[in-house]
């Protein structure tokens, strides 16, 4: 976060085009990342990116320094974007509180077990996870995003983030032992 | 379980961590070329706001003008019917322009007629008064006089027209008044003579 030298913004602000593909460098990996985890065809995921960029560019002059960073003022953008373009696809969702079975069943002793299968077994539970709760545990463990960053982009609150998050860790490790 | 908790929890989760990491590097990555095509893309979508700005105003332009047409042909088709009834008016006033003509030979016509009857009727009047006068006079015992009777008539006469029912024109009234006095003239004149004699 903050990579960007103290002239992008104004620069941004006057639409100047260097200041755009610098923006799109320094910023469109992240964006993209976000985008897809959410967007699952790529082409789809593309036009999408494309969306962001451009939407950020025409209304760079809400962007607010002191609320949140460039990189998490596109995050918001982006995550926003990307479950616009996905609900319009695929209105049915499969949310935490509608999954069977009781979530507090799971101890927090098997986070401990660090080998190889139980990394693949996860990788196969997240799987199964909606599209926007794989993209909260990439924003937290991938991108170390902090609870409030994450917030801001899913226009929530930390601790409500704080709480999700644990609740699909729970979720994933119930989807674990019925693999 | 407050925010410092659940942060603590998840941190410690190095398997969800390091699952998390894997899936990540594995996805695929972005277009090397997804940037220059955004950036087409923005080049494209700058110059339809101008394209359509110019469409608007040319469309613009050609609705007023064709308005301003549409105005004057409608202006023009509601002058035709009045020109039309211009038109149709003038023989009218041609025919009103030919009736006093007619009016004057009517006239002339009327003041033709009466003559007969003016001639007529003082003669017949003159004589009854002339009568009636010598029968007073005789009564009176006054010493006759040849002229009075002859002025009375006159009087007689001048007096009559004041009666006159109708006088449709006075000038042919004023002429006949004089042709009869001309008249009467002479007759003095002729009773004079002979009264000398």
């Amino acid at each position: 976060m903050g990579k960007e030298n103290n002239n992008l913004i104004p620069d941004l602000l006057g639409q100047k085009r260097a200041a755009q593909e610098q923006l799109l460098t320094l910023y469109g990996q992240m964006v993209f990342r976000l985008v897809a985890r959410i967007v699952e065809r790529r082409e789809d995921a593309e036009e999408v990116y494309q969306d962001v960029f451009i939407k950020a560019f025409r209304s760079i002059g809400t962007f607010d320094e002191s609320q949140a960073s460039l990189a998490t003022w596109l995050g918001r953008i982006a995550y926003n974007e990307a479950l616009n373009f996905v609900r319009k696809k695929t209105p049915m969702w499969v949310y935490i509180d509608d999954h069977d079975g009781d979530l507090e069943d799971v101890g927090d002793e098997d986070a401990t077990q660090e080998d190889a299968q139980t990394i693949e077994r996860m990788e196969q539970a997240m799987e199964q996870l909606p599209p926007h709760e794989q993209n909260l545990l990439s924003m937290y463990y991938f991108d170390h995003l902090s609870l409030k960053e994450i917030a801001y982009i899913t226009c929530s609150v930390p601790t409500t983030v704080g709480s999700q998050l644990c609740r699909i860790r729970k979720k994933l490790y119930q989807i674990m032992q019925k693999l | 379980m407050n925010e410092k908790d659940m942060n603590t929890l998840l941190e410690r989760d190095n398997v969800l961590r390091e699952a998390v990491n894997r899936r990540e590097q594995n996805q695929p990555p972005m277009s090397s070329d997804l940037n220059a095509r955004l950036m087409q893309r923005m080049d494209q979508e700058d110059e339809k706001p101008k394209r359509r700005l110019w469409l608007y105003v040319v469309s613009g332009v050609a609705a007023s003008m064709l308005l301003l047409l549409m105005f004057h042909l409608w202006l023009k088709t509601e002058e035709t019917p009045q020109s039309v009834v211009a038109k149709q008016h003038p023989p009218k006033k041609e025919i009103t322009v030919k009736k006093p003509e007619v009016v004057e030979q009517k006239t002339v016509a009327v003041v033709e007629e009466p003559k007969p009857v003016q001639e007529v009727v003082p003669q017949k009047k003159v004589v009854a008064k002339v009568v009636k006068k010598q029968e007073v006079e005789e009564e009176v015992g006054v010493q006759e006089l040849p002229v009075d009777p002859v002025e009375e008539e006159l009087m007689a006469m001048t007096q009559e027209p004041a009666y006159e029912p109708v006088i449709e024109d006075p000038y042919a009234y004023v002429m006949n008044q004089m042709r009869d006095i001309r008249s009467r003239g002479e007759r003095l004149q002729q009773e004079v003579a002979m009264v000398a004699k």
